[in-house]
């Protein structure tokens, strides 16, 4: 059985992205807590 | 969530489209839906991302793989609710054979057995337990508390459970004081690990996290080791059985 996790926030649209946001910084991003739009704003930067 | 196995998707939140993206999913077959909640099925759209070709249907020609939206039966029928003034989402993509909807309470899969469990009598939430070999991994998303008795639970390989408040000091230092009405809503961790005992589930993963909660994934990773077999989701966390 495999089953693979693809939205783990919560339920409204910006902690999902967050969530998102926290799984480029488990593949060795600088990890610090990034909130609400600031997440989202970092998700549309290139270098994310 | 998304099942390999079958090319199954649960739920489609509003970012769905992004996350299928994000996570290289390249097809889904089948479309359960835990409840009709906003942050689980305004994402309908992406039905017409997966399946509709407007230049062929132009000229006639109909969608020959429609996609399963299957649910218990009363989540079907609020499910039709969604749309515009044009009218019902689901109505529509059933129209142009882009789904086939399905009232459900088990799907038996040559791969799989899947059974949706009704959290409560009003069944309008739905916990999902796959099945597979001798190998048992239940799914119960959103709105689950007071989780349903049921032995179908018992010695489960894993619970992924959502709506559980972690930590008693929350987003910007909110301290959740006993009286609080989210925790006649939610889980807390104690009442995860008595869940987790009581049925005799080896792991559990909690999702459905809130940035409420107030912690980073860092502080996810070290807060888990305080606990037993119970782990913290993230995007793209695979859980293989």
């Amino acid at each position: 059985m495999r089953l693979k996790i693809i939205g783990s926030g919560g339920c409204v649209s910006i902690p999902r992205r967050y969530a998102s946001v926290m799984f480029a910084l488990r593949q060795g991003k600088k990890a610090f807590l990034m909130q609400g739009a600031a997440a989202v704003c970092m998700l549309r930067m290139p270098r994310y | 969530m998304y099942v390999e196995d079958a090319k199954i998707l649960i739920d489609t939140p509003e970012d769905i489209a992004y996350a299928l993206n994000h996570a290289d999913i390249k097809a889904v077959d089948y479309i359960l839906y835990s409840h009709i909640d906003p942050d689980h099925t305004m994402g309908m759209r992406v039905i017409e991302q997966l399946r509709l070709d407007w230049l062929a249907n132009s000229i006639g020609s109909i969608c020959r793989n429609p996609i399963i939206v299957a649910s218990l039966p009363s989540i079907i029928k609020d499910l039709r609710c969604q749309g515009t003034k044009y009218g019902s989402a689901l109505d529509y993509y059933e129209s142009l054979n882009l789904v086939s909807s399905q009232a459900i309470t088990s799907l038996e899969l040559t791969s799989m057995h899947i059974d949706l469990i009704p959290v409560d009598s009003s069944a309008n939430v739905t916990i999902f337990v796959f099945t597979q070999d001798s190998n048992k991994v239940i799914y119960a998303p959103c709105d689950v508390k007071p989780f349903p008795e049921n032995d179908i639970f018992r010695d489960a390989d894993c619970l992924i459970i959502g709506n559980t408040i972690v930590g008693d000091v929350l987003k910007d230092g909110f301290i959740l004081e006993n009286d609080n009405p989210l925790r006649e809503e939610l889980f807390v961790i104690d009442e995860i690990i008595e869940l987790k005992s009581k049925y005799h589930i080896k792991k559990v993963i909690i999702t459905h996290l809130e940035e409420d909660w107030g912690k980073s994934y860092d502080d996810y990773k070290e807060l888990q080791k305080q606990f037993n077999e119970i782990e913290f989701a993230y995007d793209g966390l695979e859980i293989n059985y």
